[in-house]
């Protein structure tokens, strides 16, 4: 064979050698993220939620209030980035009309089912309410988000309560319905971080392609 | 056809002489790459899958004689689309992507107008934001590629150039190795582009 018709013929065996693939690695195990509900006659009702692809971007409606438009944008911004895929999309609108969550500087009327409570000397709480209706697995938008402080003064603890309390109610209102068990995690009850470990990163990755058996309806 | 690219077809035809002499080769063309997925992820829930779009292609390279009949030469080409990730029957998009191969060139005749052309370089991805799997910016990755040449003299100056090629690049990020993925994935691309050639006869 002629020296060129070498070259051609290496060339194409390495071309039609390259059929492997990159190979993910195994997350962690992350955290429940869904309301496991008691069924009638024992056993569990399993509740989840998320947003799927089409009704992606979340859209939020921030009152101009304790800097929340930043905070949150930041909290959107800290959640995509545990992401690989897009998964995790959300954007501020002016019209809280047509905001999936809602999002006040003030604290929750009451109840709520997913709520963060930090401790009154770490400056601020924080709640988020989701309208779920357990017979026909409906979510009622918009959800609605609450951000408190109880410091009157700004320092540089309530600064990071608040957004601390932000980027956790975002968790919820992405469709971690729970808390984790270990205050490592960002969605524990009282975390002792910032933002989303590894953990919370792993579960916001299991959750974005689990099923889901709750479905958004709008009231308006 | 972007001002730019209609520039540089006039100028390729215009050429002077010592630039366009027959022992100088000079083609620029336009067409189209279309890539296998970039990442397959099959550790989650459901698979999911990184796949770059058919993207506009523009590539111009020139090359001289080397010894008999075979020539080196270089080449650079650019490809503009976009990429979104897919699973379960939905995709999200993820921007724009743009690559910019820089390669060299041994190329040959086959017979005739139809010839061979090997190339080996370098692709660097351009991702329009750095997030999700180019968090940490696009990866510059080794290549290597065969392909076939033809051209249709339609002028004393210059061909009609057609080309088409198969290349192949491993593909990972620094974003993807941060975050436990190993090994790499090997990416195939295929283009057939169009476009002028003058010289190299």
């Amino acid at each position: 064979m002629r020296r060129s018709g070498w070259v051609v013929a290496v060339a194409a065996l390495g071309l039609g050698l390259g059929c492997s693939e990159i190979t993910a690695p195994r997350r962690p195990q992350g955290y429940e993220w869904r309301l496991l509900l008691g069924a009638p006659g024992g056993g569990v009702d399993t509740l989840a939620f998320r947003w799927t692809a089409e009704e992606l971007p979340v859209r939020f409606w921030v009152q101009d209030t304790l800097d929340l438009p930043r905070r949150t944008a930041n909290a959107i911004a800290a959640w995509r980035a545990q992401v690989l895929y897009g998964e995790v999309r959300g954007v501020l609108v002016s019209d809280s009309g047509s905001a999936d969550v809602l999002v006040f500087g003030r604290s929750a009327p009451g109840g709520g089912i997913a709520g963060l409570r930090l401790e009154r000397a770490r400056g601020c709480q924080g709640a988020t309410d989701v309208d779920i209706d357990v017979p026909a697995r409906l979510v009622t938008l918009p959800m609605r988000m609450y951000v408190q402080p109880f410091l009157t003064s700004p320092t540089e603890e309530l600064e990071r309560c608040l957004d601390l309390t932000t980027t956790h109610e975002v968790g919820h209102a992405l469709g971690i319905f729970t808390h984790a068990p270990g205050a490592d995690e960002l969605m524990n009850a009282d975390p002792e971080v910032a933002g989303p470990s590894e953990v919370d990163r792993a579960t916001i990755e299991r959750m974005s392609h689990a099923p889901r058996t709750l479905r958004p309806v709008r009231t308006r | 056809m972007t001002p730019l690219v209609r520039a540089a077809l006039a100028a390729l035809v215009a050429l002077p002489g010592p630039l366009a002499a027959q022992s100088t080769e000079l083609y620029l063309d336009v067409g189209a790459t279309y890539a296998t997925p970039l990442v397959t992820d099959d550790a989650l829930p459901e698979e999911v899958q990184v796949q770059q779009s058919i993207a506009p292609t523009v590539r111009a390279g020139a090359s001289v004689p080397l010894s008999g009949t075979m020539r080196v030469g270089a080449e650079l080409g650019v490809a503009t689309g976009g990429f979104e990730s897919r699973f379960a029957g939905s995709s999200i998009d993820l921007g724009t992507l743009t690559t910019l191969g820089l390669v060299a060139t041994l190329s040959g005749p086959v017979v005739q107008r139809l010839g061979w052309r090997v190339v080996a370089g370098t692709l660097k991805y351009f991702p329009g934001t750095d997030e999700g799997i180019f968090a940490q910016g696009g990866p510059w990755r080794p290549l290597l590629g065969v392909g076939l040449d033809y051209r249709i003299p339609v002028h004393r100056s210059f061909d009609v150039h057609v080309a088409a090629r198969a290349d192949l690049h491993s593909f990972s990020t620094a974003e993807l190795q941060d975050r436990g993925f190993t090994s790499s994935q090997w990416v195939q691309r295929y283009a057939l582009v169009v476009g002028l050639a003058r010289g190299g006869r």
